[in-house]
C-alpha cells in the first residue's frame, strides 16, 4: 500500500493517492477508509503543487531530532487533486509563508531518493 | 446478563518475527479483514469495537487504540481498550462477550495485537525505579524461579520441558499461521543454550508480530450467520496482587478460582473427562505441566506425568495447544485471543490441519503479569 506511494516518489517523482469511501483522495494513502473501515479504492495521481493549510515554525531546531538544522516550518500541504493534507517542511522564504500560500515539492537528487517521505526534500513557496 | 453469545468469526495474521510489509494498522487490518470475511459481515454490521494489547511500552506507541480507530472501522462507534498484560487478548474477547451479553450490542469486534519487532518487549518492562533494585531479569528470568520451584515441589524430571517443546513444535508444524513450524528433536532442545536456568532456548516462545480478531455475536445474530458458531458457555477473568504474603506463584489462587468459575458456568464437573481440547498460555515449556495442575485437569504434582505419558498430544486423551500455542507464535497482546480463537475453531470443526477429531468442548486460557492475571472461556459446538 504505502510501498506504491513511496515507489512513486523514488522512481519517477510522482505522487499517488487513493480515492477512499467518504474521504475523497487521501495522500499519503493508508489503504482503508478512516470513516467506514472499508478497504481503499482507486489510485489517483496528484500534483506536486498545493496549498498550505497549517504552519508551525521551528526557530531553534534540535540537532538530530528535527529534519532541518536551520530554522524551518512544519506545514500541512493539501496537494492539488488531494482532499487530505500531507505533513512536510518548508525551509526557505519563511517570511512569505502563510496559511493559504501556494507551494511546490522540491525533489531530492536521484541518488538520494530511497523510497521515503524525505524523497521530497521540502516544499518551497511559489506564491 | 442472561443472553447467550457466540463466536461467529475468527481471523488471524501470518505470525512472524518481523512483519515489515505492514504497519501496526496494516497488521491489525489483516486479522480484522479475515474475521469479518469468516463471519460474512462488513464493518457496518459491527456495533462496537474492543481492542487489547500488552503495555504501550512494548512498541513505544502511546494509546495505539486511538490512532487505530479508523483502521478498526471504529469511527463513530463505541471503542474501548483493555489492558491486562499477557492475558489481554483473552480479557479483550471477554469484554466483547460482556458487551453482547448485556444486550447493548448485537455484534462486537474484538481485536488484539503486538508488533514486537517495533520495540523491545524483553526489556521495556524493566525500567529503573527509584526505590527498587532492578533485577535485569527480563520475562524469562522472572519466570525461571517459578519453574525451579515447580520442579522442586513435584520432583518433575528434567526432560519434561524439552518434551513439551518438541510436542508444541510438532503441532505448530500443522498450523499455517504459526511463526515457528520447523520440527525439533528432544536432543535439539536439550542441547540448546540455557537462557535462564532451568529454561533453555528451545523451551522459550519466539518474539512475534501478529494480530487476532474475533466477531462476537448475540444468539439471535449468531443463528443468522452463514456458519455454525462456537457458543461461549462461560467466561471469567481474575487477578491477584503481586506481593501478597504467602502467595503461591507456582499455582496461583486467581488461576484456580478462574478455572472453577468457567467450569461451573459451563456445567463441567470433571474437566479432564468433559473437555476435549485446550489452548493454554505456555510461553515457557514448563508452564504446560504447571497449568495442567492449576487448571484442575489433575491433582497437584501430577501435571508433568500427563506430559510424560503423552496424554496431551494430538490424538491422545486431551490435546493441549493443537495450534502449537505460544511456543510457536507469541505476538504478546494477541496471544491470549489466539488461545480463545483457536479453542473456538476447534469446536466449530474448522481448525484445518490441526483439528482435534470430534472436539465439542474446548478451554481457552491466558495469563499475564507475574502469573497474576487470568482469563478463560469454555466454548462448545452446542448452545
Amino acid at each position: 500500500m504505502i510501498g506504491r506511494f513511496l515507489a512513486g516518489l523514488k522512481e519517477d517523482k510522482r505522487i499517488w493517492g487513493q480515492r477512499v469511501a467518504g474521504q475523497g483522495v487521501v495522500v499519503p494513502p493508508v489503504g482503508y477508509s478512516e470513516t467506514d473501515g472499508s478497504a481503499g479504492g482507486d489510485w489517483v495521481e496528484v500534483k506536486p503543487t498545493g496549498v498550505v493549510t497549517a504552519v508551525a515554525r521551528v526557530h531553534r531546531p534540535i540537532p538530530h531530532l528535527h529534519p532541518c538544522a536551520e530554522p524551518f516550518a512544519f506545514v500541512l500541504v493539501k496537494l492539488d487533486g488531494a482532499d487530505t493534507a500531507l505533513a512536510h517542511v518548508v525551509r526557505d522564504h519563511l517570511e512569505q509563508l502563510r496559511i493559504g500560500s501556494r507551494v511546490e515539492a522540491v525533489w531530492a537528487p536521484d541518488a538520494e531518493r530511497h523510497g521515503s517521505i524525505r524523497d521530497i526534500a521540502c516544499f518551497r513557496v511559489i506564491s | 446478563m442472561s443472553r447467550q453469545a457466540a463466536v461467529v468469526g475468527v481471523g488471524q495474521t501470518q505470525h512472524a518475527s518481523r512483519r515489515a510489509d505492514v504497519s501496526i494498522a496494516g497488521l491489525v487490518r489483516e486479522a480484522v479483514d479475515r474475521a469479518l470475511l469468516d463471519a460474512g459481515l462488513e464493518h457496518r454490521d459491527i456495533d462496537a469495537v474492543v481492542v487489547g494489547k500488552a503495555p504501550d511500552m512494548l512498541e513505544g506507541v502511546m494509546q495505539p487504540e486511538q490512532f487505530l480507530a479508523g483502521a478498526l472501522g471504529a469511527h463513530l462507534k463505541p471503542l474501548i481498550r483493555v489492558h491486562t498484560a499477557g492475558s489481554v487478548g483473552a480479557s479483550t474477547a471477554l469484554a466483547a462477550v460482556t458487551h453482547v451479553r448485556t444486550g447493548l450490542f448485537e455484534r462486537v469486534l474484538a481485536v488484539a495485537f503486538e508488533k514486537q519487532s517495533e520495540g523491545n518487549a524483553m526489556w521495556a518492562l524493566s525500567p529503573n525505579l527509584p526505590f527498587t533494585q532492578p533485577l535485569v531479569a527480563g520475562a524469562g528470568g522472572y519466570f525461571a524461579p517459578y519453574v525451579r520451584a515447580y520442579m522442586a515441589r513435584t520432583k518433575c524430571p528434567p526432560h519434561i520441558g524439552p518434551m513439551t517443546a518438541v510436542n508444541a513444535r510438532q503441532n505448530g508444524g500443522r498450523n499455517e499461521y504459526a511463526h515457528l513450524r520447523e520440527p525439533m528433536t528432544l536432543d535439539d532442545v536439550m542441547n540448546s543454550p540455557v537462557l535462564w536456568d532451568p529454561i533453555r532456548y528451545g523451551e522459550t516462545c519466539p518474539s512475534s508480530d501478529g494480530a487476532c480478531a474475533l466477531v462476537i455475536a448475540s444468539e439471535e445474530a449468531a443463528l443468522r450467520g452463514p456458519r455454525r458458531p462456537a457458543w461461549i458457555r462461560s467466561g471469567a477473568s481474575y487477578a491477584e496482587a503481586m506481593w501478597v504474603p504467602g502467595r503461591d506463584q507456582v499455582s496461583p489462587r486467581a488461576g484456580k478460582i478462574c478455572a472453577k468459575a468457567v467450569y461451573e458456568g459451563a456445567g463441567i464437573t470433571n474437566p479432564w473427562k468433559e473437555i476435549d481440547t485446550a489452548e493454554i498460555y505456555v510461553p515457557f515449556a514448563w508452564f504446560e505441566a504447571m497449568w495442567l495442575e492449576n487448571l484442575g485437569f489433575c491433582d497437584p504434582g501430577e501435571g508433568w506425568k500427563i506430559i510424560d505419558r503423552g496424554e496431551q498430544r494430538m490424538g491422545a486423551h486431551l490435546p493441549i495447544n493443537p495450534s502449537g500455542g505460544v511456543l510457536c507464535s507469541n505476538p504478546i497482546g494477541a496471544s491470549g485471543m489466539l488461545r480463545l480463537g483457536e479453542a473456538a475453531l476447534q469446536v466449530m470443526g474448522r481448525a484445518g490441519a490441526h483439528q482435534v477429531d470430534g472436539a465439542k468442548t474446548a478451554l481457552g486460557h491466558a495469563y499475564g503479569g507475574g502469573s497474576q492475571y487470568f482469563a478463560m472461556w469454555i466454548v462448545s459446538n452446542e448452545r
